[in-house]
């Protein structure tokens, strides 16, 4: 908490980062107030310019933007949280694994994920979602992003630990009778985690990208809300070209802002948490 | 004899095999050497001939492609003997850095970037002792104490301190649980000559306080000439001479050692050092014989053929060469 203190006080890519995530969330806790249902449609009157009553505007389908963006931002955070959590979670066992058992078991983890690594990504979502015809929902493409994030970060962590257990102290601290454990604990968590902090807002970017490019494609479920699918509806009903861009202004300057709030955080969180940039900082303010 | 580490006919070879070819590096070939209890013990030679492995033997961190072909590696700590080459593995490490502590070449990386000194004073001790933070913290500022080194090295990290710094600290962190038996692997390279003298100065002042053994590999003749009680010369994987330092820097007897004390400078001789002629044969194929023939200004025709033996002179005075050995034979009795 004391970090999150004095980073707030005294960082300011840092304090601009948590303003918005803080008002991200504040949109997303006000779905749970909103005064009409995330799928209900024609209940308000269609395709209106921003004014006091709609102060977004409202869709051609009749949906009151406003509240229509605070379910679309709830669940497409959800999406890449879940997939964030899944994927990465597995990664770093898997990575770390890997690179500490080393040999035989090293080479099978490997060539498994070298294999899995070379199909791309967006192709295969796409081959997917169309094969399920949108009946893929939320938690589905949560978990088959998460499932497609596990191989190349896991390289990247495995190669993190095979960086750390060549380093000499290391070497030191297996030598000094210290438990394989403790040295994973103490000697290497510390460089390990500020990495996988910056490592996991990227994956959590790229699962937002990701959840967005396949709505836009009309690839997933599109009934729900989310800010893929809301600049599929707004696409779909030619916003652009009916110059009601407020349709699309919303989730657009909405994914924007979070895409920067998250890569703010996880810049300054990281440049903290590494003492060597951190005493840097503090050489040069003084 | 009271010795607290003693190899016997040591030969430790690195040999890796791969597509079928096998290398064998004879980095030790029939060494033997005895640790006495309390002294400083030098190992000097040229590069590559087998400093760094005979001290990786003698700490017991025997790991391929080094494996031990021949011979008896011991500890002896007070009436216990343990032989390192049968010992278990949890054995050994509860010996390390207790009893047997290591300080490490170049001390840049020894020392975890991202956590602070105290940190690491703390892995290191409660490894061994059942301590909680407070007592490791003191225990650590005390020793640093003792050492005169600040106690606010504690709080913080390897990088903010100097070169020198961390090497002394590298130091404290070797031998702050006493261990009887230091091992340190070229403590001053890479520091510049004032700082040497420094670190120099404390290994000798822990040695001399704790009473510890310290075992040191450098090739600085000067670093030898400032601490060791005996120095050890080694060439090619083969222990060539060994004796109390005086005797070693007055009247070494074996060529090589010759040689390596007269390329030292002197105040009072300005005339230019030679260098030994030739290089130090490759541990793969050695020449036969005594592995210094080909270099020896004094080569007979037996330094080919056979190999000398490790000729005792007489006051701890070891010497493997035929001009000393036949010397002596063609003396009549």
């Amino acid at each position: 908490m004391k970090i999150l203190r004095d980073l707030f006080k005294h960082h300011l890519a840092f304090r601009a980062g948590a303003v918005i995530v803080l008002l991200v969330f504040l949109l997303v806790s006000l779905s749970f107030f909103s005064p009409y249902e995330a799928t209900e449609r024609r209940v308000v009157p269609k395709n209106q310019a921003p004014s006091l009553n709609h102060i977004l505007g409202t869709t051609a389908l009749g949906q009151d933007v406003f509240w229509l963006l605070t379910f679309a931002i709830r669940n497409s955070l959800m999406v890449a949280g879940l997939a964030v959590l899944i994927g990465r979670s597995i990664a770093v066992l898997l990575g770390s694994f890997s690179g500490y058992m080393g040999g035989g078991v090293d080479k099978v983890l490997q060539s498994i994920v070298d294999s899995f690594i070379v199909i791309p990504r967006l192709p295969l979502l796409i081959l997917i979602s169309v094969i399920v015809k949108g009946g893929l929902n939320l938690w589905g493409l949560a978990l088959l992003l998460g499932f497609l994030d596990i191989f190349w970060p896991s390289k990247r962590y495995r190669s993190q630990i095979l960086s750390l257990r060549e380093r000499e102290f290391t070497y030191t601290a297996v030598f000094s009778g210290m438990n394989t454990f403790n040295i994973i604990l103490k000697e290497h968590f510390p460089f390990f985690i500020p990495y996988l902090l910056a490592d996991a807002v990227s994956g959590f970017l790229w699962a937002i990208g990701m959840e967005i490019t396949l709505a836009i494609l009309g690839l997933c479920d599109l009934t729900r809300p989310t800010i893929g699918t809301m600049i599929y509806w707004g696409n779909y009903y030619q916003a652009l070209l009916s110059q009601r861009l407020w349709v699309l202004a919303a989730p657009v300057i909405g994914s924007i802002f979070i895409v920067v709030a998250f890569y703010l955080i996880s810049t300054s969180l990281s440049e903290y948490l590494d003492p060597r940039t951190r005493l840097k900082r503090l050489g040069a303010s003084q | 004899m009271s010795f607290l580490a003693e190899a016997k006919d040591l030969r430790a070879y690195y040999i890796t095999r791969s597509y079928g070819v096998e290398r064998t590096v004879k980095a030790i070939d029939d060494i033997s050497i005895q640790i006495k209890e309390g002294e400083i013990l030098s190992i000097a030679g040229e590069s590559g001939c087998g400093k760094s492995t005979l001290l990786k033997v003698l700490l017991g961190a025997i790991d391929p492609p080094l494996r031990i072909v021949g011979g008896t590696m011991q500890y002896r700590f007070g009436e216990d003997y343990y032989d390192v080459l049968s010992m278990s593995v949890d054995d050994l490490k509860k010996k390390r850095w207790s009893q047997i502590s290591y300080i490490p070449q170049g001390s840049m990386h020894v020392l975890n970037p991202v956590r602070k000194i105290g940190n690491t004073f703390h892995d290191f001790i409660v490894t061994h002792r059942d301590l909680d933070k407070q007592e490791t913290g003191k225990m650590a500022r005390n020793y640093l104490g003792r050492l005169g080194l600040s106690a606010e090295v504690m709080n913080v990290y390897p990088h903010q301190l100097s070169g020198g710094m961390r090497q002394r600290v590298t130091i404290a962190l070797a031998t702050v649980l006493s261990p009887k038996l230091v091992l340190a692997d070229e403590p001053t390279t890479a520091l510049d000559v004032l700082v040497q003298r420094g670190v120099v100065q404390l290994l000798k002042e822990v040695q001399q306080r704790e009473g510890s053994t310290l075992v040191l590999v450098s090739h600085d003749m000067g670093v030898h000439a400032n601490l060791a009680d005996r120095i050890a010369i080694l060439y090619a994987g083969k222990l060539v001479e060994i004796a109390k330092t005086e005797r070693i820097f007055n009247s070494p007897t074996h060529p090589y050692t010759q040689y390596l004390i007269e390329s030292l400078p002197r105040l009072d001789d300005k005339s230019d050092r030679t260098s030994i002629p030739g290089r130090p044969p490759t541990l793969e194929n050695p020449p036969k014989g005594c592995r210094f023939h080909p270099r020896c200004p004094h080569a007979l025709e037996v330094c080919g053929q056979k190999v000398p033996p490790l000729t005792d002179l007489g006051n701890g005075h070891q010497t493997a060469c035929f001009l000393v050995s036949e010397v002596d034979n063609s003396e009549p009795g």
